[in-house]
């Protein structure tokens, strides 16, 4: 078939390109989505629900989570108008664990966003440049996995003081090695790629190369990366709180709920710690479902010819 | 092979210098300075004030009045001499007894654990894979994620409510050195390495079961059951023996990982090791011991790979030369 130049720019062949190629809507491809990996599509309802709880936390919430206190009210069992009953301060725990959801959620993505936008930059930079640049930044990131993770949060957390800002920068720097090492290696395989080296040629600019050429295409194992750590930075939130090293009292933060809880009210309130610690492990839980499912969608090496 | 580890353990200096630096980096990056904090803290703690005097005599102390490299040097030194970067602020105990005290608790915890994985992970392992895809295996893996999704601080909390409101039975109160009664000293350690265990054991699981699979379908062991060998055979002598080594050395790769939730059990169950001193160090401003544990701990971490990474090299040769 002869392929010839039209007049908009498109040849035939981009024609029967765009022709052959399955034409879907956003809805249609949800629903692909849905049917394909039910798991992912419950725990991505899930997660869009608990944005909802933190987005809407003052409607939701029956008391003031941090004002609230009735010493009448202290320790008090589930009921009716504490529906997860009352800590030691006579606050009520239901209010606190949903403004938990939003602190979670803040630091997550804080730490999130950050981490990966700094890696990225770094990964792609240092894998594209090569020399002297990838030497070092090697190095550093070999240094740093070799830290363990909450080590490493805890130091940044001394060293900037204890805050939900700080907190979240601390636990974005635990996540940039990760980031860098990944982005770096899909960089170095498109690097070799042929459109690579027909943009070089035609004299493409750094930031454009970088920007339109390469970062595309590590974008995807890296939003793989990301959603699974989502889960495992907001335990590692809830951890440094639960060590007393987290967002101080009285911010309403679940790792902060069970460390108080645990600390002798275990047998007169055991809710204090039920609760808090249900909410955590099922955030994390499905972060982790949705990752997995995501890293089977997004990562086509995966795929079991179903496509 | 000697090339191969003078070469590992080349690169294993540079490492420990950088990670020094950057441990001492992130330090220094407080916004202020540490003996105004230090003494803030005590003074908030205390309810009284501090002096102009006070902070220059506790700078002096810390050696916060030398150029910055000066004190680095100085710290890195002394991490060498046996020193560790001299004594705690708040109990004024060395580091080195610090250290001597805490150390061998971290690392009897971190060996339970192990121990106790591999006793279970393996034969679950084996399970798994002989029973690939029918019911056995789907609850086993359910188990492993349900092991790695729960915090193991929030599943340590759970067993506790349960043992103490059910049972009526808490893990005794205090510390026992092993040497001494070791029947006590297990009855506390026991807890926080069966958690720790569950998930570790959830990774071994999953290693042993995908080893398993590959050596099962291989030629040799085709041969061994087409001779007659009983399904017991073939997997002890046939098969296991080739899964153990990688299990073994990636598993050890992992052991690395365990240290921070050691660190959060050790708090949780009242374990005297390094990870709660350095977490109440954290908590109290105590520089010197936070900075000096921080760079015991990452020794201990980069040195297990180290020595995975060797031995990994005398099992499959192919390594040395990649």
């Amino acid at each position: 078939m002869a392929i010839e130049a039209t007049a908009g720019g498109r040849s035939a062949f981009d024609q029967l390109v765009e022709e052959a190629r399955p034409k879907r809507t956003l809805a249609q491809n949800l629903k692909r989505f849905a049917r394909r990996k039910p798991a992912g599509a419950i725990s991505a309802v899930v997660l869009i629900l608990l944005a909802l709880i933190a987005l809407f936390a003052p409607v939701i919430a029956t008391h003031d989570p941090i004002r609230d206190q009735v010493a009448a009210e202290r320790l008090e069992a589930p009921s009716a108008s504490h529906f997860m009953g009352t800590d030691n301060l006579g606050r009520d725990v239901f209010s606190r664990v949903v403004y938990g959801a939003r602190i979670s959620l803040q630091v997550g993505f804080l730490a999130i966003s950050l981490g990966t936008v700094t890696g990225l930059v770094i990964g792609v930079l240092s894998g594209y440049l090569g020399g002297k640049l990838d030497l070092v930044v090697q190095r550093v990131v070999d240094v740093l996995m070799g830290f363990p993770f909450i080590i490493l949060a805890m130091l940044l957390v001394v060293a900037l003081g204890a805050s939900l800002l700080n907190v979240g920068i601390a636990l974005s720097v635990a996540i940039v090695p990760r980031v860098v090492r990944l982005s770096r290696s899909s960089t170095l395989s498109v690097k070799e790629e042929v459109y690579v080296l027909a943009a070089v040629t035609i004299g493409v600019s750094l930031l454009r190369m970088v920007l339109r050429h390469i970062l595309p295409n590590t974008l995807g194992p890296v939003f793989v990366l990301a959603t699974g750590a989502l889960g495992g930075v907001i335990v590692a939130e809830a951890g440094l709180a639960f060590l007393g090293l987290g967002i101080p009292p009285p911010s309403p933060s679940w790792g902060g709920m069970l460390n108080i809880g645990a600390r002798g009210y275990m047998e007169a309130a055991p809710w204090m710690v039920i609760f808090p610690g249900v909410a955590l492990s099922a955030v994390v839980f499905t972060f982790a479902l949705l990752g997995d499912a995501l890293r089977d969608v997004l990562d086509p090496r995966l795929r079991r010819g179903d496509s | 092979m000697q090339k191969y580890i003078a070469r590992r353990v080349l690169l294993f200096i540079p490492t420990l210098i950088l990670a020094s630096i950057l441990i001492f980096g992130i330090l220094r990056i407080l916004p202020g300075d540490v003996a105004l904090a230090i003494l803030g803290q005590e003074a908030a703690e205390g309810g009284g004030g501090y002096t102009e005097t006070q902070i220059r005599e506790l700078r002096a102390e810390l050696g916060l009045d030398d150029p910055l490299p000066i004190q680095y040097v100085k710290w890195a030194w002394s991490m060498v001499n046996g020193d560790f970067g001299g004594e705690s602020i708040r109990s004024t105990e060395p580091l080195s007894s610090i250290i001597a005290r805490r150390l061998p608790v971290t690392l009897q915890l971190t060996v339970y654990t192990v121990l106790l994985s591999i006793i279970v992970a393996v034969p679950l392992g084996v399970f798994s894979a002989l029973y690939q895809d029918k019911w056995p295996d789907y609850v086993l893996r359910m188990g492993a994620i349900l092991g790695q999704s729960m915090p193991n601080f929030w599943i340590a909390l759970l067993l506790l409510l349960f043992m103490v409101t059910q049972i009526g039975w808490s893990p005794p109160l205090g510390y026992s050195n092993i040497w001494v009664d070791p029947f006590h000293h297990l009855q506390i350690m026991i807890w926080p390495a069966l958690i720790l265990a569950w998930r570790f054991s959830a990774y071994m699981t999953r290693i042993t079961r995908s080893g398993m699979l590959e050596v099962l379908a291989q030629d040799y062991v085709r041969t061994a059951k087409a001779k007659g060998l009983g399904q017991q055979l073939v997997v002890r002598r046939h098969s296991l023996p080739n899964v153990l080594i990688p299990v073994i050395t990636l598993g050890g790769l992992e052991v690395s990982t365990l240290l921070g939730g050691t660190v959060i059990l050790e708090n949780l169950f009242g374990i005297p090791g390094l990870g709660q001193e350095i977490v109440q160090a954290s908590v109290g401003r105590d520089f010197p011991v936070v900075q000096s544990l921080a760079m015991m701990l990452v020794f201990f971490m980069l040195g297990l790979n180290l020595v995975v990474d060797i031995a990994y090299s005398y099992v499959d040769p192919r390594v040395r030369y990649s």
